[in-house]
């Protein structure tokens, strides 16, 4: 009889574990396929500020861009220079792994191959890097499960699915309240804790809560950049020659 | 009391039996303190100033042994016309190499790109995946198809579908940069040619053409190509001051011949060993001249202030001999002057005066009493001497202090200060009498010349006696308010604009910092072997407060990229025939011609344009490019530039007879670059540190070891505020703990300087104040004689950033001082106080010689302040006849109210008329 009793209490605290491990993964999915519900969109337009800090130490030497951006579901986006005075009306289309840039200086329009996923956005992303900006959601990259959780956030971490991910593991803490991600810890195997992203000052733009304020900070360069959303919509019509390498400067 | 006055009474004895041999004992001490002087060095040197186990110092030190120190001489020309500023150049090498007296300091002259060694190597010091492409440009060296491959090659490098370069580096600027040089050059000598197609010649133009592209600027232009900047590196180390000095002298006359051969240039010199020798100029100026306009005014001073004007002479005589005994004493012991004791005369003089002054202003006036010179100086001695002898102990003791600090720039001066008040003490308290007993016997009641009294200090003082509720919130408002604005004192942490500023090296330092956008004093590293070097190299390019990296592995590439390289070399070496001899340019060539340039130009305003995103918009390669083209914003157009291709599109468009001059101007062009490339490709074996020019191999390499030095130069903002060096400090630590240089040794001195001058002012402070409570044998005694200097340090605090001054890191090391010296003045009045017992006589005695004193520490600190050349140097004056200012006038305002309060003691004298009468007796 009380072999008997051990045999089942073993058997129940292994389904347990098993099981509640599954849960627990499980629950990270379903975290992760709410946040990206809440902020998936069909269409964006925004108009944000990047502020590249090439040394993170000194606030004095900085570059300041102005943009405004269209996205179209996940895969495609235009953005146009606002500012700086030099590189006014130029202009970058992406669409899958393929780039165009119109140069307004010269009227001509140049064709870019896909880029590593770990370069700077042409230089002008600062410490966003292609992989950081392209789309695509989590859940289809990253395997996540649950590394700890309080009353206000869970810090879910995500393994990727593909050998070829620029990152080896991603640490997101999200907000339980708003399932918005509030800030992403990046790992890779060479750098180690190579880059942290704080998402903050949340307001309502386009009928959706979003972070105006993106932090990216680059430990191995010692570098950052700052992106500060000046006024977003979501879900908007807009003219498809946005999206088209033939009309997109036009 | 008693015990002090039999000390000094026996003291006098002494004087007075032995006042004839005592001077002539001091004479001879005199002669072996000149022959002991003759060792010391004087040294600008910011690491002499730190102890030898400080491991920046070390490194500096390796460097120095293995390397010279990795100085140099820089000489820069000026100018518009590029070949104008290369002859010049040109003309002053010569004139070093033919000069026996300017190559005896000489190890090589870094004037230009060795040609020979890029005509040989040049592809090799490409890249593979540029070779790569270089090899496609080579294929067809005709003018057109050339300039085709040249455009393909720029769209697939930074724009184009494999477009991979992101030019986010100042590495990548400043090679791309060199580029746009090239291609201005290029199409300048193109332009000339289609202007005056007979001019020059299709053959030489040819040539030229070739050259310019394939080997680029030999010489090191600025980016707007007004400035010519090139290296003279000394055989010795930076410890070999006179050889700084000498080297620097020659140069500058050739300088001189130079300059008045090319007239219409600006030539000029500035780096470490120009820099050097300036601030021993300089440095030797501040040393002496201060020293004398000080001994001048306070000479006139004491004219007017003492009589008679024999005792005054004797009394500066000694003090020049406490001063001389000084030296005597440093030549044999740090056997070193630095930048922190260099004004150590002017110092010595201003302190030291205040022994003799209270001596001479005591005994005068007992002489004028009626006293014979005996007894004058038994009370000078038994009044006077014991508070005399305090203050300098315990500004001596002050100083000595200092050596506990921990830095051993603080514990050199504190030592050598003390020894120095000791001196002049010993002088004047010992010879200063017996000449006074030899010399001056005249009643110094008749005398010719009229002499200030000073009552007005006794009057100030029993007004504030009287009125001390008042005078102490007055006070006590100012010392609030003045409290607060000490807060708001800010520090120059910019070094070079502590140094003369009329002096041509730093002036072009700063000129050279704006040209080129990189700091010339740089970092170094010492690495064991190139493959350290590059390691160090690549690294430090990655950097963003790094301007420009040098070593030796830029020329020696590592073992698998030579394979790579020597693999794309192969290829190209294995071309066919590169060229058609009997290419002719028909109208649709020329045509195509045309728009081939026209495109090149759309390239380098796109690649202007990518520079913004890595760069920043106010980046070389956009300022390059609108100087060479136009100003361009977006699809707007700015100022004009040189349109360097819309010129030769005009020519090319514009006139029929073109097509035959380029015709002929394209087979000798061809024909040119095909000869270079294919020297450049007979390379078959891999480079190695032996194939190395001797410019190269001087100037990177240890002689007769394997050990090489890199050099990393900052950019402007790592090296003109705090924060800026201290990244610079942490980044390159971070990158390997054997960076040294002038701004690792700058930080690691400033952290030095800043807890030293900490610890030596709380030292001084209790140290003397433990000293007067020993000496006083009361606390209350001991306040109030600190209390002058407690306000008189707030005070002068809170004055010096209202007056826009800044501190720095060698003023503020002086602060301490400050208390060491005005501690004397509260000293002297309390102990008179305590003797006399009577306001009046204190401060027409001792208050007296107080003022005199401070009045005479203030000239000499004073004249630091305005003459100095140094700007260091004279802030530390400024600091000093701040802090002596305040410190005297609390003494003379806030002291005697405060001594209102010792009741038990007080006796106003209210009308007595001291001088009048004469009948005081002591």
């Amino acid at each position: 009889m009380n072999r008997t009793i051990k045999i089942v209490v073993a058997a129940t605290v292994f389904v347990l574990v098993t099981f509640s491990s599954a849960f627990a993964d499980e629950d990270a999915r379903e975290i992760i396929r709410e946040v990206e519900r809440r902020q998936s969109t069909e269409t964006s337009k925004a108009e944000l500020s990047m502020l590249v800090y090439p040394d993170a130490g000194d606030s004095g030497n900085v570059r300041e861009f102005k943009v405004i951006s269209y996205g179209r579901g996940e895969e495609d986006s235009y953005m146009q220079f606002i500012e700086p005075r030099s590189i006014k009306g130029l202009s970058i289309l992406s669409r899958g792994g393929d780039q165009w840039v119109y140069f307004s200086s010269t009227g001509r329009v140049r064709k870019i191959a896909g880029k590593s996923k770990k370069q700077s956005v042409r230089g002008v992303g600062g410490d966003f890097s292609y992989e950081d900006l392209s789309g695509g959601n989590w859940g289809e990259k990253y395997d996540f499960r649950i590394s700890s959780s309080d009353s206000k956030q869970w810090v879910l971490e995500g393994t990727p699915k593909e050998r070829d991910s620029v990152y080896s593991r991603v640490l997101i803490s999200i907000d339980r309240q708003r399932y918005l991600a509030t800030k992403i810890e990046y790992y890779t195997e060479e750098e180690g804790h190579y880059k942290d992203l704080d998402m903050s000052e949340i307001k309502e733009m386009g009928g959706r809560e979003v972070p105006t304020r993106m932090v990216m900070k680059n430990y191995d360069k010692n570098s950052m950049t700052v992106i500060i959303t000046h006024a977003m919509q979501h879900d908007v019509p807009i003219d498809d020659k946005y999206f088209n390498p033939t009309r997109f400067y036009k | 009391m008693k015990l002090e006055q039999k000390v000094m009474g026996g003291i006098a004895d002494f004087v007075i039996r032995y006042h004839k041999i005592i001077p002539i004992a001091a004479v001879v001490l005199l002669v072996l303190s000149v022959i002991a002087a003759r060792n010391i060095r004087v040294t600008t040197q910011m690491e002499d100033m730190l102890p030898f186990d400080n491991p920046q110092v070390q490194s500096i030190h390796e460097i120095d042994e293995a390397f010279n120190s990795g100085m140099s001489l820089m000489i820069t020309v000026e100018g518009r016309d590029k070949k104008r500023m290369a002859e010049a150049a040109e003309a002053f090498a010569a004139a070093v190499r033919s000069s026996p007296e300017a190559m005896q300091y000489v190890k090589t002259i870094n004037l230009k790109m060795d040609r020979e060694f890029v005509a040989r190597w040049g592809l090799m010091l490409q890249k593979a995946e540029d070779l790569e492409r270089t090899r496609d440009t080579f294929a067809e060296l005709n003018l057109l198809p050339f300039l085709t491959s040249l455009n393909d090659s720029f769209e697939r490098t930074y724009t184009g579908e494999e477009a991979e370069e992101e030019i986010s580096t100042h590495r990548q600027e400043s090679e791309a940069v060199a580029m746009l040089n090239q291609l201005e050059g290029f199409f300048g000598l193109l332009r000339e040619y289609l202007e005056n197609p007979s001019g020059t010649g299709a053959e030489t133009t040819g040539k030229q053409l070739a050259e310019t592209f394939l080997y680029g600027d030999l010489y090191g232009f600025s980016p707007d190509n007004t400035m010519l900047l090139f290296s003279i590196l000394p055989n010795f180390s930076v410890d070999d001051i006179q050889k700084m000095i000498d080297m620097t002298e020659v140069i500058k006359k050739i300088r001189t011949d130079i300059q008045k051969t090319f007239p219409d240039l600006t030539v000029a010199y500035t780096g470490e060993v120009a820099v050097g020798a300036d601030e021993q100029e300089a440095m030797g100026f501040d040393m002496l001249v201060p020293a004398l306009v000080a001994l001048v005014v306070i000479l006139l001073l004491f004219t007017f202030s003492f009589n008679p004007i024999r005792s005054v002479l004797f009394a500066l005589v000694v003090l020049v001999f406490g001063i001389v005994y000084t030296y005597g004493l440093l030549g044999i012991t740090f056997k070193e002057i630095t930048m922190l004791t260099s004004f150590m005369a002017v110092m010595l003089i201003g302190l030291g005066i205040d022994y003799g002054i209270q001596l001479v202003t005591n005994y005068t006036t007992y002489r004028a009493c009626g006293l014979e010179p005996e007894e004058a100086l038994q009370n000078t001695y038994v009044r006077a001497g014991m508070g005399t002898f305090l203050a300098a102990l315990t500004t001596a003791i002050g100083f000595f202090v200092m050596a506990a600090t921990g830095s051993k720039a603080l514990a050199e001066f504190g030592v050598l200060a003390g020894m120095g008040i000791i001196c002049c003490f010993t002088a004047l308290f010992f010879i200063l009498p017996s000449l006074l007993l030899w010399f001056v016997k005249r009643d110094p009641a008749r005398t010719r010349l009229p002499k200030v009294e000073y009552r007005f200090l006794a009057g100030l003082g029993k007004t504030t006696f009287r009125h001390k509720w008042v005078t102490l919130a007055i006070g006590l408002v100012l010392t609030g308010g003045l409290l607060f604005a000490a807060f708001y004192n800010r520090m120059e942490y910019d070094v070079m604009k502590l140094e003369p500023a009329q002096m041509t090296s730093i002036k072009m330092y700063y000129k050279v910092l704006d040209k080129f956008d990189i700091n010339i004093m740089s970092a170094m590293a010492v690495a064991d072997s190139v493959e350290e070097a590059r390691d160090l190299q690549e690294a430090l390019e990655q950097e963003s407060l790094i301007a420009e990296v040098a070593s030796v592995a830029q020329f020696i590439p590592s073992d698998e990229q030579q394979v790579a390289r020597l693999d794309e070399i192969r290829k190209i070496r294995a071309q066919g025939a590169r060229y058609d001899a009997y290419y002719s340019y028909t109208p649709e060539r020329m045509e195509e011609l045309a728009y081939e340039i026209q495109r090149l130009e759309w390239n380098v305003i796109e690649i202007g344009d990518l520079s913004v995103a890595g760069l920043g918009e106010n980046n070389k390669i956009v300022a390059k490019r609108n100087q060479m083209i136009r100003e361009i914003f977006g699809a707007e157009v700015g100022k004009p530039g040189a349109e360097v291709f819309q010129k030769v599109i005009e020519l090319i468009e514009g006139d029929r007879a073109a097509a035959q001059a380029v015709t002929t101007l394209d087979r000798s062009f061809a024909a040119e670059m095909d000869r270079i490339v294919a020297a450049m490709s007979r390379v078959d074996r891999k480079i190695k540190v032996g194939d190395l020019p001797d410019q190269y191999t001087k100037q990177f390499l240890e002689e007769g070891g394997s050990r090489n030095l890199v050099f990393a130069y900052p950019v402007k903002s790592a090296t003109i505020n705090k924060e800026g060096m201290l990244r610079f400090n942490q980044r390159m630590a971070q990158i390997s703990p054997k960076i040294t240089g002038w701004v690792p040794v700058l930080v690691s001195w400033s952290e030095d300087v800043e807890s030293g001058s900490k610890k030596a002012a709380l030292f001084i402070f209790l140290v003397v104040f433990a000293v007067m409570v020993i000496t006083f044998r009361s606390f209350r005694y001991a306040i109030l004689a600190a209390v002058p200097l407690l306000t008189g340090m707030i005070w002068m605090l809170g004055i010096y950033p209202l007056l826009g001054l800044k501190l720095n890191m060698l003023n503020i090391a002086v602060i301490p001082l400050v208390i060491g010296m005005g501690i004397d003045f509260g000293i002297h009045i309390v102990h008179r106080f305590r003797v006399e017992k009577d306001l009046e006589t204190v401060y027409l005695f001792t208050g007296k010689a107080v003022f005199l004193s401070a009045l005479t520490t203030m000239i000499g600190f004073g004249s630091l302040a305005l003459i100095g050349s140094f700007p260091s140097i004279a802030s530390i004056g400024a600091v000093l006849f701040l802090g002596i200012a305040t410190c005297l006038i609390a003494t003379m305002v806030l002291l005697p109210a405060l001594l209102r309060f010792d009741s038990r003691t007080v006796k106003a004298v209210e009308n007595q008329d001291f001088y009048e009468t004469r009948e005081e007796t002591v």
